[in-house]
């Protein structure tokens, strides 16, 4: 139906512009971020255009688009949005000219790094409408390339190591991922790698079991959940400013991506079954990330902590099968995205004028820095979830929804919202309040630029958190098809004698 | 004696359009408009941002004025008004609307939280001159004020939690305002994260609310309240009890509150007297039908509350700053109206908030006015005899004196003999009732105290701070003193008409009785009026016992306090140290969390971190170990592949011959 | 199957003698040329053995196949003595086990 591949051009735009840029002299600093900026803001554009030929209130897939691949293994080109992807790959255009913006004066081998930055968003947008395994596959290990390198190259005094740490992690889940992808087409006898396809495959209780773990390897390095989460604070606190506000805008959303794209749909009896443990993993994620975040010295790795305690929130969200609680998990990914992704930018602007990240090394930034301290603040209470900022329309649904599956686990999960309260605010208060001391003396407020780039986030973070809906009735109905799927699983595995009269009431209707 | 529990028959309009209650959606929106405005462009505007933030909270005065005269005029049956806004959140089968709330209890409070709002931005012209943040401390005011009255609008828990968690935003910007003090900040910081623990039992309540209804919206809920299993409701209860102490400074959660004096006076005036405080009070209020329920709960509520009365009191007599004092009297007068709330006395626990709010502010606002005075001193030894300098200031503060230590015919007086005449009938309250009459001569004696040390005697402040020339404030500062006296003076009309001065609130003809009767279910229904007249006298003879208490040490010569300190000896210290909650808390709670906080900051580096590389190091271990093999001969490398080669063809060969034999 | 006035199994132990002959060649003999030599020889081996089956089949694959492996051994020794020639620029010899610089 489509006359304009719009997804395709999404991936393909900025792959284009990175390639531009590839082409470019390495000297033409200034041409290279413009075009940049140029290939970031046309992407954003064309995905505005995805908003007015997305039905609303349609849980499947749209604006699909196809071509043959490998039609002799069954791969095939496969693309479309639904609900939840489409937030998403917005929040990835939205955030990626922000990004530039950020990194304007970036000088250090700037073609190389402006064409990672376009190169990496090109494999992210891939990553969440790739609608065939091997597809998703590729554009998932595409995607480290780019990060690697911005990581490795760009990155801090220790880079090598956690550049290495996060591609290790990510490549071991993957590498899982791919053998049970590659066993879901073989042994279960799919016909294809189209999404759809093995949505069909019958799967044993054990064969289930096992493919969801490997998924679940992949997905929850990539969130990071409790214990696998030590990847992030060093990639994090290693990355240039850009790096972590990518890794935690976008990249550490596929995880949760993933469990709602692949695992629930394709093994609901495990995701039943094994949920209980997994929301353990997320309440455990949610206290000790932020008891831990509060220990730390060096702000940016704080943050990371934090990242950790929030996205324990998401999984949470996801696992607890109730559809407020995914609905809200899709919400607060964004939610997290906008507003971490924010942190780290003030982060990186403080870091740019001081060059230090220790919290003890600052003192009277909102007397020194008024403007850098409000928003500071601003994006702080949106990370505690304080009503009227966006954190909390994310995280209250999916404390309210889990509540009505798991109480337990809403329960322990909400002693995190004091926590978070904690160690935000303490950190706060060594940094911004006070007497001016430190590297806070003879700082700079931020410039124009800097405000422009935190501008459309903050305006976000109110616009969410007062007014969401247009994110929930997304989200909803996809979200709503997903874990109504995995009830009806449960119920037919669970209880066989309810599965007999429905069963019987549906053959009788049809 | 009974223990009817009446029922609620919550009924609920839509308001005529364009009246109003209607558009009374504007009444937060308007000052929070102007706060977002004075943050951006506040210092260009100069001396003008008060003006900005005092024409905004003046129509949302105004604005709520006249909704108030609107739901007079609607029978009274028809007083529960809800005007829809917009929708905010519709996830599955959950959803919260931003709609408006108006009924008596809203309207109420919207006047006390508007009105003495206004006063007090008018006080703040005067007391924050020259101020270097001066436009955003008028910002911070009105954003305090929208969100108290999103608070008291909000048609839903939620929509109340809002209000809530941004009244504690507001509070934390308001007692940092002087961050460069580290202590200042610390105590913002230690407001937020006690008030953040309240919250806690809010959110589970709301869980527990909504698995019991399918909703959070008040319309909904509290006609159902019956229909909720009782456990359930026990639960609920004693969540929003936690979340009300937090709030409004109960036990065990009340250390936030004397520290909350850091921030400057006026905002102690406004939110740690007047009105946030009170919101805890107000939530117990508005959800009484689910306490009518479970009236075992309502108890708990009452004996925290005086409970915390008696303690806080007991703090405030050994004081010796002006604002501390004021504060632990806050929490005491608190207390008070938990035993109100708590019993099912609701309109008596309002009542006693509305004089409280008049009164309370009143004293804050002298306080500042004497500070002001005294270049920012606060310790009462150093002034005294005041009277003659300040004659505004003394003699309002006068008649907040008299209104708080319950003298007849002073506000106070009425609000607090209610309430206590409340704990005479329930089964299980008449403890309270002891209590709360000891604490009533406590309170007469630390605010004679404080009223003495500070007006009266000797003018200590003449060798004790030379160079200090005390002076009246300008109007700007004394007229909302004179306007907050009237009411703490006569606010007692509310709710006792002079004719019926010895019959106290006859539910028939009192205003505040009448009004309320909508919004609140008192527990013990048909539980006839009594005047209990006796019960009165013993307490107002203990007020005036502790008045008389207070005159013999703080006014009468010769008396030496060192001695009588050290007579009293443990007594003493432990109400000066304030009973040593702070120091528990910080050696039980803050070391413990802190010490957790260590071990698995610990437990991540060595114990996960570590096992992480680990695996790395045993890999190249192992790696080690095999490249032993690589000897970088040539032939070595193909001997190993000859005889794999040999190796894999016997294996295969085998197989064959196995599978055919 | 084609009558063959040599039997199959004349051909297959003659090819795997020179197979074995080469083998031995690349494991005791230190020189690379000659290494080099019983490296054709055994491929060599391999060609007579594809031929072989190829006749006894009956069909062309095997003949081929030979074909291929000729010219891939052509292939090789123009690399593998073009590396043996440098190495001997290099190190003045052309002892295999004076190269062991991939020794760990």
């Amino acid at each position: 139906m489509t006359e304009i591949p719009i997804l395709t051009l999404l991936i393909v735009i900025p792959a284009v512009f990175a390639g531009l840029i590839g082409l470019m002299s390495a000297e033409s600093r200034e041409s290279i971020r413009a075009v940049a900026l140029v290939g970031t803001l046309v992407t954003f554009g064309a995905s505005l255009a995805i908003l007015p030929g997305f039905a609303v209130g349609e849980p499947g897939f749209q604006l699909v688009e196809s071509a043959p691949w490998i039609p002799a293994w069954g791969v095939t080109y496969l693309v479309g949005v639904d609900g939840v992807s489409l937030l998403l790959v917005l929040l990835t255009t939205f955030i990626m000219p922000l990004v530039v913006l950020a990194a304007w004066d970036h000088e250090a081998g700037a073609k190389g790094f402006f064409a990672s930055l376009l190169g990496l968003q090109a494999a992210m947008v891939g990553v969440f409408v790739a609608l065939d395994l091997i597809l998703f596959y590729v554009f998932f290990e595409v995607m480290l390339v780019p990060m690697y390198a911005l990581i490795g190259i760009w990155g801090g005094a220790n880079r090598r190591y956690a550049a290495v740490k996060f591609f290790l992690y990510t490549l071991v889940g993957g590498l899982l991922m791919l053998v049970a992808i590659l066993y879901l087409y073989f042994a279960a006898g799919a016909q294809s790698f189209a999404y759809e396809a093995i949505l069909g495959v019958e799967l044993s209780t054990t064969e289930q079991t096992w493919l969801f773990l490997a998924f679940f390897a992949a997905f929850a390095i990539k969130v990071p959940l409790f214990p696998v989460h030590t990847w992030l604070p060093d990639a994090h606190t290693e990355a240039p400013t850009v790096g972590s506000v990518i890794l935690a805008a976008v990249l550490l959303k596929i995880g949760g991506y993933g469990f709602l794209r692949f695992s629930l749909p394709y093994f609901p009896e495990a995701s039943t079954t094994l949920a209980p443990p997994i929301l353990v993993l997320a309440i455990v994620g949610i206290l000790y990330g932020a008891l831990v975040a509060m220990m730390q010295s060096d702000i940016k790795k704080l943050v990371a902590y934090s990242s950790v305690a929030h996205l324990g929130f998401v999984v949470l969200g996801i696992f607890a099968l109730d559809v407020t609680a995914s609905a809200g998990a899709v919400v607060q990914m964004v939610n997290h995205g906008i507003t971490t992704g924010a942190l780290f930018l003030l982060i990186g602007f403080m870091y740019d004028r001081t060059h230090s990240r220790v919290i003890a090394d600052y003192s009277g930034l909102m007397k020194a820095t008024p403007v850098f301290g409000g928003l500071f603040l601003v994006t702080a209470m949106s990370s505690v979830a304080l009503p009227g900022l966006n954190g909390f329309v994310g995280e209250f649904p999916i404390l309210l929804g889990t509540f009505q599956t798991y109480p337990w686990a809403a329960i322990a999960a909400v002693f995190g919202v004091i926590l978070a309260a904690l160690y935000l605010l303490w950190a706060y208060q060594r940094m911004f309040h006070g007497p001016i001391e430190g590297r806070a003396e003879g700082m700079t407020d931020l410039n124009a630029r800097e405000i422009g780039v935190m501008a459309p986030l903050v305006i976000l973070m109110v616009a969410i958190g007062l007014y969401p809906q247009p994110l929930y009735e997304r989200v909803t109905p996809t979200v709503e098809a997903i874990v109504i799927g995995v009830e009806e699983a449960g119920v037919a595995t669970e209880e066989p004698g309810d599965l007999s009269v429905e069963a019987a009431a549906e053959e009788d209707s049809q | 004696m009974t223990t009817t529990i009446a029922t609620y028959t919550g009924v609920y309009g839509m308001p005529e359009a364009g009246s109003a209650i209607d558009l009374a959606w504007l009444i937060p929106v308007v000052p929070a408009v102007s706060a977002a405005v004075l943050l951006l462009i506040g210092k260009r505007l100069g001396r003008y941002a008060a003006h900005v933030a005092i024409l905004a909270i003046g129509f949302s005065a105004v604005a709520s004025t006249i909704a108030f005269t609107e739901l007079l005029a609607l029978p009274e049956e028809a007083r529960s008004v809800i005007s829809p806004v917009a929708t905010w959140l519709e996830v599955g089968d959950f959803e919260v609307a931003w709609s408006i709330l108006i009924d008596p209890l809203a309207a109420v409070m919207l006047l006390l939280v508007t009105w003495v709002g206004l006063l007090i931005h008018v006080y703040s012209i005067g007391y924050m001159e020259g101020d270097e943040r001066y436009s955003r401390f008028f910002a911070y005011l009105n954003l305090f004020a929208a969100s108290m009255l999103v608070l008291v609008l909000g048609d839903s828990f939620l929509t109340l939690f809002v209000g809530w968690e941004l009244v504690g935003l507001s509070s934390y910007l308001l007692i940092g305002f002087w961050f460069e003090k580290r202590a200042y900040a610390t105590a913002a910081k230690k407001a937020f994260v006690v008030n953040r623990i309240g919250d806690v039992g809010f959110m589970i309540a709301m869980f527990l609310v909504f698995s019991a209804t399918g909703s959070l919206a008040f319309a909904e809920v509290l006609p159902m309240a019956p229909e909720i299993a009782s456990g359930t409701a026990v639960a609920i209860g004693l969540l929003l009890l936690v979340a009300a102490a937090g709030k409004s400074a109960q036990i065990p959660l009340f250390v936030w509150l004397p520290d909350a004096m850091a921030g400057p006076t006026p905002v102690s005036a406004l939110i740690h007297a007047a009105t946030m405080v009170t919101a805890g009070v107000y939530l117990v209020a508005r959800v009484s039908p689910i306490y009518a329920t479970v009236p075992g709960v309502g108890l708990t509520v009452a004996w925290i509350g005086v409970a915390t009365a008696l303690l806080a009191a007991l703090i405030a007599c050994t004081q010796n700053d002006i604002k501390k004092i004021l504060a632990y009297s806050t929490v005491s007068q608190l207390g008070y109206m938990f035993i109100g709330v708590g019993l099912g006395a609701q309109v008596a626990g309002v009542f006693h908030l509305l004089t409280h709010g008049f009164f309370k502010a009143l004293l804050f606002l002298a306080a500042g006015s004497v500070m002001h005075a005294m270049a920012d001193e606060t310790n009462p030894w150093k002034m005294g005899g005041l009277r003659k300098v300040m004659p505004i200031t003394f003699a309002t503060s006068l008649l907040g004196w008299l209104a708080i230590a319950g003298l007849p015919p002073f506000s106070g007086f009425f609000s607090k003999e209610e309430i206590l005449v409340a704990a005479l009938d329930p089964p299980g309250a008449q403890g309270i009732w002891v209590i709360g009459t000891i604490v009533a001569g406590l309170t007469a004696f630390y605010m004679s105290r404080w009223f003495f040390l500070i007006f009266l005697g000797p003018k200590r402040y003449e060798q004790e701070l030379p160079g200090v020339h005390p002076h009246e404030s300008p109007p700007s500062m004394t007229l909302p003193l004179v306007l907050l006296a009237v009411g703490s003076a006569a606010g007692g009309l509310l709710n006792a008409t002079p004719a019926s001065l010895l019959r106290f609130w006859d539910p028939e003809t009192s205003f505040l009785s009448s009004f309320l009767a909508p919004s609140v279910v008192p527990y013990y229904g048909d539980t006839p009026f009594i005047p209990h007249v006796p019960a009165v006298a013993i307490v107002t003879a203990v007020a005036v016992a502790g008045v008389a208490a207070a005159w013999a040490l703080y006014l009468r010569e010769g008396v030496d306090h060192v001695a009588l300190r050290e007579r009293l000896g443990g007594f003493y210290q432990l109400s000066y140290q304030r009973f040593y909650v702070d120091e528990l808390y910080e050696a039980t709670l803050e070391r413990g969390g802190r010490g957790l906080a260590n071990a698995f900051t610990t437990f991540d580096r060595v114990v996960v971190d570590g096992a992480v590389n680990g695996i790395g190091r045993g890999v190249a271990g192992l790696a080690t170990v095999g490249r032993r093999v690589q000897t970088g001969y040539v032939r070595s490398y193909a001997l190993a592949v000859a005889a794999g080669t040999v190796l894999l063809a016997a294996i295969f060969l085998g197989g064959l011959l196995n599978g055919q034999g | 199957m084609t009558a063959m006035a040599v039997p199959l199994g004349w051909y297959l132990g003659l090819a795997a003698a020179l197979f074995v002959i080469g083998l031995v060649g690349v494991l005791v003999r230190r020189s690379l040329i000659v290494m080099f030599m019983s490296i054709e020889l055994m491929l060599n081996s391999v060609n007579l053995t594809l031929v072989a089956f190829s006749r006894f089949h009956g069909t062309l694959d095997g003949q081929v196949m030979a074909f291929f492996v000729m010219v891939v051994a052509a292939a090789e020794v123009t690399v593998g003595l073009a590396i043996i020639v440098n190495l001997f620029r290099l190190k003045a010899s052309s002892d295999a086990d004076d190269v062991d610089v991939l020794k760990a």
